[in-house]
């Protein structure tokens, strides 16, 4: 105890609250006392349900981690790349279809080859993203630049995107995608359409 | 919008349907375990969007996902929730009419911000992809999209 006092109670109060290491917080946010508790627990699921799905280019996060699903659970590995080569961007122009706007120089047919290739770079980014919890804003700084000044996509279709996502991730996890892994995702890609946005003014 | 649609008011607020819309949505709700999905529901609502727990401050415990899951006043709310939903559903040719009352009761007596229902219409969608993932295909998604902004729109549309 280090015998701290309320200097108008005259109280005695607990050690100093736990305000984070600055491996624990998303750019931009404060995560205070209790809270960097539930805070870490969140990001190692993130890192953990990423690693599962086999996020390009990672070779073991170093986290405790679920071990590998067996004969019974989904695809590991191959599911990150079945993502972002159909599945999302496929998706999001099928349900929001003014998104398809953006991509006027596209053959927008079901799986074209253009579709595919961004898809991988879409998805490519979120784990680079994944990968670099702790400093969003250096690694998405180009993709923040594009963005900004020159593709300009207004930044609702962040949302967009962010929650096509998250129902591909529900679809290939089902049960598993938990509530807890739910927020955890959530949370992110919050974090990364702020980055995306940050420039725009 | 047809000069017809422009003389009646009420028009201008109805959803149309493609035939194969009222097939996905009709089709995938016969399967949905309404008691489970709108539990599950709700509770993701009060873990993924926490600042909504301010309007059931009666229901208890609500300290931590756990909690939530396992609140059985979270689970019977959320049951209630998806059968008004089930309303939209039988009735996807006037879903207005259906919210009517609902829509007067969330905001003269239960104060809730109409950004809510577009929320908890978003968990709903995520609930039925990880329930029923070769069924939620992009148009069934698409389909039920419509669905949850139609019902959403509803709801608000008795704000003053």
């Amino acid at each position: 105890m280090c015998g701290r006092r309320c200097w108008s109670t005259r109280r005695t109060l607990g050690p100093r609250p736990w305000r984070g290491r600055a491996g624990g917080r998303l750019p931009g946010r404060r995560v205070q006392g209790g809270n960097q508790r539930r805070h870490n627990l969140e990001m190692t699921q993130l890192r953990c349900w990423t690693e599962l799905l086999g996020a390009p280019g990672q070779e073991g996060a170093g986290y405790p981690c679920r071990p590998a699903r067996g004969s019974h659970g989904p695809q590991v590995g191959g599911l990150w790349d079945s993502l972002s080569l159909t599945s999302l961007p496929r998706r999001m122009f099928c349900v929001y279809p003014s998104t398809k706007t953006y991509f006027p120089h596209f053959d927008l047919h079901h799986d074209s080859e253009q579709i595919r290739h961004h898809g991988k770079k879409v998805v490519g980014a979120l784990g680079d993203a994944v990968r670099h919890l702790d400093n969003l804003s250096a690694t998405l700084s180009e993709l923040s630049n594009l963005h900004a000044y020159n593709l300009r996509v207004d930044p609702v279709n962040f949302k967009l995107l962010s929650h096509c996502f998250q129902v591909v991730l529900g679809v290939h996890l089902g049960r598993e995608y938990t509530p807890q892994v739910h927020v955890a995702y959530d949370k992110f890609l919050a974090a990364v359409s702020a980055v995306l946005a940050e420039k725009y003014r | 919008m047809s000069a017809a649609s422009a003389k009646d008011p009420s028009l201008v607020t109805m959803v149309h349907w493609t035939a194969e819309e009222k097939q996905l949505i009709t089709s995938l709700w016969g399967k949905v375990n309404v008691e489970e999905c709108g539990g599950e529901a709700l509770a993701r609502l009060l873990i993924v969007y926490p600042w909504t727990q301010r309007f059931f401050s009666a229901f208890g415990n609500l300290s931590s996902p756990t909690a939530i899951i396992g609140n059985p006043k979270v689970r019977a709310h959320g049951k209630k929730v998806l059968t008004s939903f089930g309303d939209a559903v039988k009735n996807l040719d006037n879903i207005k009419a259906t919210y009517a009352k609902l829509s007067e009761l969330h905001c003269d007596k239960l104060h809730v911000d109409p950004e809510n229902f577009s929320l908890l219409g978003n968990i709903l969608i995520i609930v039925l992809a990880t329930h029923f993932p070769k069924e939620f295909t992009p148009a069934c998604q698409a389909a039920w999209q419509k669905l949850v902004s139609a019902v959403a729109h509803a709801l608000a549309l008795g704000y003053h």
